[in-house]
């Protein structure tokens, strides 16, 4: 590395170094005074709740001197304040050789809307005389109509009486006891309704001392249809500054059943008041009931101007219905359905869709009924599914008719119809309406064509075909049915037989191939065979003359001695052939009279030979000699 | 012993009706198979008057008691009994009756009308179930029918007919020279087709003969439960009229298996020929 770049490099380095230890300081001090952070337990409120507002305040010991204030809240003309609790907590760190200390006050305000509007909680600290606020500012929508006289609102709790969600609980009287301190009601979404109509309904038990509390009855919702809602988490609320756990035990959607002043009782609680939590509650005082406020709601019967005839009172809200076919065309005596959706809001359980009117030309079988309800905010509302199956009984087109729904409509306060469009389905000749039978069962009617007889004939049996008439035998035979056919046990005897045989046919010839004589025995039968031949011809010719008479026996003598003397013995001269034969084991003898014999044979050509009785006994020794070597 | 004694012992003999009694004997010796025989076409009769006047539920009574007369099932009364049922509505029993008639039946016309009126029942065991929401079973897929046409006659006759081919063809093979030594690789790859070809055509039919028994479930929507005892949960519904196969049996249950694969244990009465049962087999 050269001079030049060294001096680069270190000088580089140094100022990286230099930077950083010089820059951190500016950061550390870019932040001048406290910090201010405002948090709010809620987005939206009503109009005349409170929520909670919470303020930290963070300070650094040895950078402000000077503490800061308290905070200073926005001056809304809709909102009021109250001052709950304030804490503070200090802590300690050491970084970089640097020890530092940070001190957080926490400031507690129960804050109430009083009148609506988009508030921004612009929230304040005055430190070293100057203000400095929140660096994130929550906002807060309040909603409902304004408060004109608080003391107006209804408050809950023990003497409070009914109160309606979304007016203000306003304040509450100051719990002086544990009996006041706990207390039940039930909170209705509307309190002037028509029958039918559904209103969401909450117990909500609310209390602010610790204590153990046991449900002695629920609500009595006997006037109403009720459809159980999700339940939802317990929350905190503040009225008149105080703050009050509020848990809703049961929730509900109502539908009243008839009309008249209707109540929903309060429901009796068990309050065991107690201090300390978990394993460490213990009680404290003695138990007490709390009967629960109820709910009072006026319930107005459905108008009379304009009701259909028939109209069921279940048929409140706001609903369509629609049909169809699952297929467009079907054989006759064939099934198909027809499927009814009734949609919307309401007491979908419960509405009447009315009758079904029976296709002409089908058969229909009782409906399926499937509902499937939907909680969508305070609302029931799904679809409620009918299936009916309708069988097609003759050939044509089928119309389902349209089909209407009458309901009342509470938010336009009239009744409405909601209606399906018909449906036609095209119905063709059944598949077997050619007939079955060629015996007398099976005749079609008189005076009914073949094609026509399974839809025409039967009436109400016409929908899955028409069932043959019995047959009224004039004598029912006593007898055993043969077993006709192949049975199993035929089947297997002739199935044994055939294999049987074919095995023994297999078995014969292999049992033949094995008894069968080998080649080599088969030789010497056809040889010892041919000199039988030989030794009965000569003795033929015993009395023809020499020449043939020894030619033959010549040429079985001389067969046998080769045959006797081994193969090596084939086409050799007499002497060499005699001496061949003495090789082989034979009598010297038996050699010397073959030689004699062989030679007596050739001379017996040229004539000179012996007579009858000679012939005949060197015949006789030929065929000893043959015997001896077993060829004959 | 006096002659006055002979003489009485005489007269009582001679007073006892040996005529009558002996023609009461024979009479009493007869009568049963004349009665029975009187009473199976009595009760036939009946039970034909009742279906004429509309009253099937003693129609099948009479029926029923005509079958029990007769010494072996007949085609026509099990046809009438089935049709009987399947006018009383009661399925299962109708698709049972209807089945053997139609197994047992000779003449065109009647097996022709059983396998009619099976049909229908069956349709409306389809109807019943499809409102129920009942499960079927027929057994009448392409397997069942497979199975049932490697046991039918026809099959059966072809098996027998292909080994007589091949019994021939291994008699020429073996022992006619001409055919063992001149056209030896033809007659042996002939042979063994056959020889093959009959075998596996045995051994699918043994096999197809063999196996678990049907039987017909009876009533609407019979429940179907996951063990033998009413304690065990409902697995499913079973419409009535559907043949199943027994798989098990327990004291007073049987173990089914629907022609989908599903199984599961059944009350012994809901269930027509389920008495030949395979083996006893232990309950869960």
């Amino acid at each position: 590395m050269s001079r030049g770049r060294r001096r680069f490099v270190v000088g580089a380095l140094g100022a990286a170094v230099g930077g950083a230890t010089g820059a951190r300081p500016r950061v550390a001090s870019g932040a001048q005074g406290p910090s201010v952070v405002v948090r709010s337990d809620r987005r939206q409120v009503r109009v005349g709740e409170d929520f909670l507002v919470e303020v930290e305040v963070r300070t650094d010991d040895r950078r402000d001197a000077q503490s800061p204030g308290d905070p200073v809240m926005p001056a809304e003309p809709g909102l009021d304040y109250t001052f709950r609790s304030s804490s503070m907590s200090r802590s300690m760190t050491y970084r970089n050789g640097v020890m530092s200390s940070e001190t957080t006050r926490t400031f507690s305000y129960a804050v109430r809307a009083t009148r609506p509007g988009t508030y921004e909680l612009l929230v304040s600290v005055e430190a070293a005389g100057r203000a400095i606020f929140a660096t994130q500012v929550p906002v807060v929508v309040a909603t409902g109509a304004a408060l004109e006289d608080e003391a107006a609102s209804g408050a809950p709790g023990p003497t409070g009486g009914a109160a309606r969600e979304g007016t203000p609980p306003g304040a509450a009287p100051p719990a002086q006891t544990a009996s006041e301190s706990v207390f039940a009601r039930v909170v209705t979404s509307a309190e002037r309704i028509f029958v039918g109509e559904p209103i969401v309904a909450q117990w909500e038990v609310w209390q602010r001392v610790t204590a153990s509390i046991e449900i002695e009855s629920l609500p009595d919702f006997r006037d109403f249809f009720s459809v159980e809602l999700p339940a939802l988490d317990p929350e905190d609320r503040f009225v008149g500054g105080r703050q009050w756990r509020v848990h809703p035990a049961v929730r509900r959607v109502l539908f009243p059943q008839r009309a008249g002043t209707l109540s929903v009782g309060g429901g009796v609680l068990q309050v065991q008041p107690a201090s300390g939590f978990g394993l460490f509650r213990r009680p404290t005082g003695r138990a007490f009931t709390v009967q629960g406020t109820p709910a009072v709601i006026e319930v107005r019967p459905l108008p009379a101007e304009g009701r259909p005839p028939h109209f069921s009172p279940n048929n409140v809200g706001r609903y369509t219905i629609s049909s169809e076919i699952d297929r467009a065309r079907v054989r006759a005596g064939d099934a198909f359905t027809v499927t009814y959706v009734i949609e919307g809001a309401g007491n979908l359980e419960s509405v009447d869709p009315g009758e079904f009117a029976a296709p002409d030309g089908g058969r229909t079988y009782p409906p399926t009924d499937t509902v499937n309800t939907q909680i969508v905010g305070e609302r029931v509302q799904g679809t409620r599914t009918i299936e009916i199956l309708v069988v097609a009984e003759r050939a044509g087109n089928l119309v389902i008719p349209a089909h209407s729904m009458a309901y009342f409509d509470p938010d336009t306060e009239s009744y409405q119809v909601a209606r399906t469009s018909p449906l036609t389905i095209e119905v063709t000749a059944p598949m077997d309406a050619a007939g079955t039978g060629t015996g007398p069962i099976a005749q079609p009617p008189p005076g009914t064509d073949a094609g026509a007889q399974d839809v025409d004939a039967g009436g109400a049996e016409t929908s899955e075909g028409v069932l043959l008439p019995l047959r009224e035998e004039d004598r029912l035979s006593r007898g055993v049915p043969s077993a006709g056919g192949m049975s199993r046990s035929r089947f297997g005897l002739a199935w044994g037989g055939i294999a049987g045989v074919g095995l023994s046919i297999w078995g014969a010839r292999r049992v033949v191939e094995r008894l069968r004589p080998s080649s080599e025995v088969a030789r010497r039968r056809q040889m010892v065979g041919e000199f039988r031949d030989g030794m009965q011809r000569a003795a033929d010719l015993l009395d023809t003359g020499d020449s043939e008479f020894y030619g033959e026996l010549g040429r079985v003598l001389r067969a046998a001695t080769v045959a006797r003397a081994g193969p090596d013995a084939e086409g050799l001269t007499r002497d060499r052939l005699v001496d061949e034969l003495a090789r082989s084991g034979a009598e010297a003898s038996a050699c010397e009279y073959v030689r004699e014999t062989l030679e007596r044979c050739d001379a017996a050509r040229f004539g000179g030979g012996e007579d009858v009785d000679d012939r005949r006994a060197r015949l006789e020794r030929v065929r000893v000699l043959l015997g001896t070597w077993r060829m004959l | 012993m006096s002659a006055a004694a002979r003489s009485r012992r005489r007269a009582r003999s001679r007073r006892f009706p040996w005529g009558p009694a002996t023609l009461i004997a024979v009479a009493l010796a007869v009568a049963p198979t004349v009665g029975r025989a009187d009473a199976v076409d009595e009760a036939y009769a009946s039970g034909h008057m009742a279906a004429a006047a509309g009253r099937w539920a003693d129609a099948i009574l009479e029926f029923e008691r005509t079958r029990s007369l007769l010494p072996a099932p007949n085609a026509a009364l099990e046809y009438d009994l089935g049709t009987a049922y399947a006018k009383d509505n009661r399925l299962g029993e109708a698709v049972w009756h209807l089945r053997v008639a139609l197994r047992l039946a000779e003449e065109d016309a009647l097996r022709e009308a059983a396998r009619r009126n099976l049909s229908v029942v069956q349709r409306r065991a389809d109807l019943r179930a499809e409102t129920s929401g009942a499960r079927r079973s027929s057994f009448d897929g392409w397997r069942s029918r497979v199975r049932r046409l490697l046991v039918a006659d026809v099959t059966r006759g072809l098996t027998l007919a292909i080994g007589t081919a091949w019994g021939i063809a291994l008699f020429l093979q073996s022992w006619i020279p001409r055919f063992a030594h001149g056209k030896r690789s033809g007659i042996r790859v002939v042979t063994w087709t056959l020889g093959v070809v009959f075998m596996g055509l045995s051994a699918a039919s043994w096999l197809s003969a063999g196996g678990s028994p049907e039987a017909v479930v009876v009533g609407d929507a019979v429940e179907v439960r996951a063990g033998a005892g009413a304690h065990h949960s409902r697995s499913f519904l079973v419409q009535g009229g559907s043949v199943v196969r027994v798989m098990g049996q327990a004291p007073g249950w049987r173990q089914i298996r629907l022609e989908e694969g599903l199984t599961g244990w059944i009350l012994e009465d809901r269930l027509i020929g389920a008495q030949a049962g395979p083996g006893r087999s232990d309950s869960r």
